[in-house]
């Protein structure tokens, strides 16, 4: 089991985001990504597409703890969820969504800064995304980059991704990318500021990310009526969010 | 990143508009699908190109047929990964890809500026209903932009009203003198009934909502910000009222003697309208004698409609000539501006309004597209009284 030192729970609230880690084998990162791989062949052939017509384009997919069991295992894994409510300070928490990134070598492009939150139907910032990298992510691949501390600037209005192009001034020089060896994650709150540049390697960049909220979050889709989960919801704004497809993934546990 | 979605609908509607000349009441509600194959056709590419072509965009930032296949192609598979099992591009790349290929080398022509935003953020912000708060600090406002792009403004304060901007700007190098009507005073409203907050400046579905942003907060911002970086310029006289909406009573006290002491190439009424397919509505007519009597334009403004409806095949719609006043009748003494024009005057009535604009009711708004139109006609009306005042 993880232990959160108090030096990481610190690095989390004072920058909005810390690197724990290992918390993947390097067999289980063999298996998920041996498990992507099998789901990429049956998609691509859904879609009637060669392998390399549909990587190319295709490069992130939400829902996988549905789709295949090794991803199922993964969002249940007892010591992400510990993490999760530890850094929380939440006494459970529950699965709003996974999804995996793959930055493809070439055919990929810059993030711009943007915050989560705002494009989630939660009534509160509590929630955080566990990103677990599947490949050595170096600065050349396109690891994220933070900006330390600007989720204590709150909640600010969805980011354009068309338009994007958020100017920090004085503050640009302390945005820092993070290098994730596979197997380890970067937690980060659901406001934290965070971008990345395009992979610029020959490797693919693969992360799987679940994203944990504390319990007592209720549905709110006027905060996101848009977003792709609230197809998935069976409660009334302002209600805990359905177990079956928001499965509780882990509770409290002594640090 | 999925409102970024309607943007690129709505980019890319207007580009298919635009280069075809489509209906303008298609606007917003073009399918992906549809734009595709309209830009992708020989046809389409071809009209996408002289498009590009009339607003100067380099040919080397025109991309080909076999270019814009590949990007519609790669979202066309990216949205049926969506559709089948959940998957896409990174964070919409895809749209991203086609909209810095087939949006942003036209974005500067087809959509206002930034500082035309700026402007018109500022101006609706600003409460002028009869007695509101923000009519002081409008007026105040007003003076500033005037006297920044060079402007002398004498504020006339009378005492049952109020103030009355005239705002007179030398010649920049060109003959001639337009003399512009406007008000900055909106009309009452129910606050309850709008779907974004009146005093703010909201972008929609192609359109821009704000109360007054009609009658005429924005036809006013794009002449502001348009006379502003106008290098050379005839002569311009602008008179800008605050209580069209509550009579006029000032105005038809002080309008008379202005208009009197001056001659001018042509006056320009506060703003004009689009029909719903898009095409201008000119309202263009020569004073009679009585008043408010409408002839039909004289041979120079029929030369100055000619390059109107220039600019309007390059925006892809057409125009219609009518030759009145605007409707704007709502008080027995009717318009101060138009009742005292005098005899052959040169009217003309062109803006940035639609028959959905909804004036002096709930969710007033005007289509964000006729904004660069009504910009390069203002230049377009420049050289043109240059020419006439010349004789050319």
């Amino acid at each position: 089991m993880i232990r959160m030192s108090p030096v990481q729970i610190e690095a989390f609230n004072r920058d909005g985001y810390t690197l724990v880690g290992p918390l993947l084998s390097p067999l289980e990162v063999d298996e998920l990504r041996a498990a992507h791989d099998e789901l990429l062949a049956r998609w691509a052939s859904e879609c009637g597409t060669s392998l390399d017509e549909y990587t190319r384009v295709v490069s992130q997919w939400t829902g996988l703890w549905k789709q295949h069991p090794a991803f199922a295992a993964h969002v249940r894994r007892p010591q992400l969820a510990a993490v999760a409510c530890r850094l929380l300070g939440a006494a459970h928490v529950q699965l709003f969504h996974d999804h995996l990134i793959s930055k493809p070598p070439v055919h990929s492009s810059t993030i711009p800064w943007h915050q989560d939150y705002p494009f989630w139907p939660l009534d509160r910032p509590r929630a955080l995304s566990c990103w677990v990298a599947l490949d050595d992510v170096t600065a050349e691949s396109g690891a994220m980059h933070f900006m330390p501390g600007a989720h204590h600037d709150g909640e600010a209005p969805p980011v354009d991704f068309l338009r994007a192009n958020k100017q920090w001034g004085p503050r640009e020089g302390d945005a820092r990318p993070v290098v994730v060896p596979a197997g380890w994650g970067v937690f980060h709150d659901c406001l934290s500021w965070h971008m990345s540049p395009p992979n610029t390697t020959s490797r693919r960049r693969r992360a799987i990310i679940a994203i944990f909220m504390d319990a007592e979050c209720c549905w709110d889709p006027q905060h996101s009526g848009w977003h792709p989960m609230n197809d998935f919801v069976r409660v009334g704004r302002g209600e805990r969010f359905n177990v079956d497809e928001f499965p509780v993934a882990g509770t409290q546990v002594s640090p | 990143m999925f409102s970024a979605t309607e943007d690129l609908e709505e980019a890319l509607t207007l580009v298919c508009a635009t280069a075809l000349g489509l209906d303008r009441k298609l606007h917003g509600r073009m399918r992906f699908s549809d734009c595709a194959s309209l830009l992708t056709s020989e046809d389409g590419h071809t009209a996408y190109a002289n498009l590009a072509a009339r607003f100067g965009v380099v040919a080397s930032d025109v991309p080909t047929r076999a270019a814009l296949a590949q990007v519609f192609a790669d979202e066309a598979l990216s949205m049926r990964a969506l559709r089948l099992h959940r998957g896409r591009n990174v964070y919409s790349a895809g749209k991203l890809a086609l909209w810095n290929l087939v949006w942003k080398p036209l974005r500067a022509a087809l959509s206002p500026d930034e500082e035309t935003l700026r402007l018109a953020r500022e101006l609706v912000a600003f409460d002028t209903r009869p007695g509101g708060p923000g009519i002081a600090s409008c007026v105040a406002w007003l003076q500033h932009q005037l006297c920044g792009s060079g402007f002398e403004v004498r504020p006339i304060e009378p005492s049952d009203g109020n103030p009355i901007l005239v705002a007179r700007r030398a010649a920049r190098g060109l003959g001639g003198r337009v003399v512009l009507y406007g008000h900055y005073d909106a009309a009452p409203t129910d606050v309850a009934a709008w779907q974004s907050p009146p005093f703010e400046l909201t972008e929609r579905g192609g359109r821009l909502y704000g109360l007054a942003a009609g009658d005429n907060k924005i036809a006013l911002v794009v002449r502001l910000r348009e006379l502003a970086r106008m290098e050379r310029c005839p002569e311009i006289l602008w008179l800008l009222q605050g209580d069209e909406e509550t009579g006029s009573r000032a105005a038809h006290r002080v309008l008379p003697a202005l208009v009197a002491e001056h001659d001018a190439t042509v006056w320009v009424e506060e703003n004009g309208y689009h029909d719903d397919d898009g095409t201008q509505r000119v309202l263009a007519r020569t004073l009679g004698g009585a008043g408010e009597a409408d002839l039909p334009p004289d041979q120079a403004l029929w030369r100055l409609i000619a390059v109107l409806g220039s600019v309007d095949r390059d925006f892809g719609v057409g125009h219609r000539v009518e030759s009145r006043s605007l409707h704007k009748d709502f008080f027995e003494s009717g318009c101060p501006f138009n009742r005292n024009l005098p005899e052959a005057a040169r009217y003309l009535a062109i803006g940035v309004n639609d028959p959905s604009s909804a004036i002096h009711r709930a969710n007033e708004s005007v289509p964000t597209w006729t904004l660069p139109v009504h910009a390069r006609q203002l230049h377009a009306v420049m050289r043109w009284v240059d020419e006439t005042a010349r004789g050319a």
